[in-house]
């Protein structure tokens, strides 16, 4: 079964200039509903990306090539401007950590909020909360406000909340490097589980040890195509080899892309 | 618009979270708490009505009570007006990293905005008991009224909304709005001091039919006129038919622009 397909798919983005032409064109088109063409700039060219039920697929690419973009349009949060984007499933966009956290609101009441835009209904949050508590390891933490919380308690409140969500199709953006140590292998035997019970996970990263390590299947992004579809450890060394990236040290900071 | 609606009803969970997110965060963790939500309004009150009835000599019986009755509504279009459609820009980072219906922001904050209005008209109820107003049969109609100004309210913050999104303007466009339109409803005044030959143009104004509603109800404690209720009534779902279709239309950009 194909969890999500891509065919054809394009996007563009337009610049939003701000000269004098700006607001009467902007007026036009809110009233006729249709967009100009001009000023755009194609993010995605003619994307075709077929991921089955049950794959674990990393997309790798340099900033800009437009894997932030991919991740958006497979979760519906952006349309394609051509081509179809279809999935099958719940589909769960970790995209950011902690999406909806408030400074001033307890741990408890923003795991509610944030469980909430992850689609998550109340009682089934009422009844995962021991479960996302030890998770994130912050027991006797959850009736604090997060203004107090470290950026690592955070991150790990965040990632359980997201975890729990428990999806068919799970999409997650560069957040990988949360938390200390233990905390990461945590999050990796529970990635090892989801997809041992059938789960598709889609992972943009930079850091490609760890991708090499969750991932069967790679993707390399390059300006808005696909260069290599295929094996993990094939993609991940010629991406090395063309860019001349060190694994350990990458040249890209993480995050940032859009 | 049907499939709107569903995903709305599918997404109430969110609606409410973001909507006690927002009481939360304004009321508990103010020392005065929700105080502050009722001294805003009586200060304005107290001011209106020594403006009123004793520099402008208004020739009302129980001015306060004529004032309140049409002030109270008017608030809460107002609040729909100015902040609630500010909501969709100001949360435009959710917009941007999860997918869920945009307009549940405009509804979550309606659903804020009815809260804070069912308070302020609970208090000026026991305030009609206290001066021995005569509450029935007038407060029997006041669902309907309500259900009325909830839905052109809605209507008119999802159209805003939009505007807010495309161009930062809006928002003092919309202070402008405000002011005049205060002044062409009859909040301060009995609309049929507006002279004969304006009344026809005067009564395009649904806010006109809207507080008239809620001051025969409240004020004279009788029942309003069942067909200009019922025009009222049909005319606000229609603004909220058009807003949130002129809001569908664009919604799909939103995680683009915001």
């Amino acid at each position: 079964m194909t969890a999500i397909a891509l065919q054809g798919v394009t996007k563009r983005f337009r610049s939003y200039d701000r000269g004098h032409k700006w607001l009467r064109r902007e007026l036009v088109e809110m009233v006729t509903g249709r967009r100009s063409k001009g000023d755009c700039w194609t993010v995605l060219h003619d994307i075709d990306l077929r991921i089955e039920a049950g794959e674990i697929v990393a997309i790798v690419g340099r900033n800009g090539s437009g894997k932030s973009t991919l991740l958006k349009l497979m979760a519906g949060i952006l349309q394609p401007n051509a081509g179809r984007v279809t999935h099958q499933g719940v589909i769960c966009a970790l995209l950011d950590i902690g999406t909806g956290f408030h400074e001033d609101l307890t741990g408890r009441e923003n795991v509610f909020v944030n469980g909430a835009i992850l689609g998550l209904r109340e009682n089934r949050l009422r009844q995962l909360l021991p479960e996302v508590e030890a998770f994130a390891e912050l027991e006797g933490f959850m009736d604090t406000p997060l203004r107090y919380y470290s950026s690592g308690m955070r991150a790990r409140l965040g990632f359980a909340v997201a975890m729990s969500a428990n999806p068919d199709i799970f999409l997650i953006d560069e957040v990988l490097s949360v938390g200390d140590e233990g905390f990461r292998r945590k999050c990796s035997a529970k990635l090892d589980e989801l997809v041992a019970r059938g789960r598709t996970i889609v992972i943009v990263s930079h850091d490609l040890e760890a991708v090499q390590r969750l991932c069967a299947r790679g993707v390399w992004l390059h300006e808005g195509t696909i260069v290599e579809d295929g094996p993990i450890a094939g993609v991940c060394a010629r991406y090395v080899e063309r860019f001349n990236v060190s694994e350990e040290a990458p040249l890209e900071t993480a995050g940032g892309t859009t | 618009m049907r499939h709107s609606i569903s995903e709305v009803i599918r997404y109430r969970g969110l609606i409410k979270q973001l909507a006690v997110r927002d009481l939360k965060l304004r009321y508990e963790r103010s020392t005065l708490g929700f105080l502050w939500s009722l001294l805003n309004p009586l200060t304005m009150i107290a001011i209106y009505a020594f403006f009123f009835s004793v520099v402008v000599k208004m020739r009302v019986e129980h001015y306060p009570i004529f004032l309140v009755s049409a002030l109270l509504p008017w608030n809460f279009v107002a609040r729909g007006l100015l902040s609630v459609s500010l909501l969709p820009y100001q949360n435009g980072y959710l917009l941007n990293r999860a997918a869920f219906p945009a307009e549940s922001l405009v509804f979550s904050g309606m659903i804020a905005n009815l809260v804070d209005f069912c308070l302020e008209m609970t208090i000026f109820t026991l305030i009609l008991v206290g001066f021995g107003m005569p509450l029935f049969p007038g407060v029997l109609a006041l669902p309907l009224i309500m259900i009325a100004l909830f839905t052109f309210t809605s209507g008119v913050a999802l159209i805003f909304a939009v505007a807010n999104i495309f161009y930062r303007d809006t928002q003092y466009v919309a202070g402008i709005i405000a002011t005049a339109w205060l002044y062409l409803t009859p909040v301060f005044y009995p609309a049929s001091l507006v002279p004969e030959r304006f009344q026809f143009w005067y009564s395009l104004n649904p806010m006109v039919h809207l507080t008239s509603c809620f001051r025969k109800s409240l004020y004279d404690g009788a029942l309003p006129d069942w067909t200009s209720l019922m025009i009222t009534v049909l005319v606000s779902f229609g603004v909220l038919a058009l807003g949130w279709t002129f809001f569908n239309k664009h919604k799909a950009d939103f995680a683009e622009l915001v």
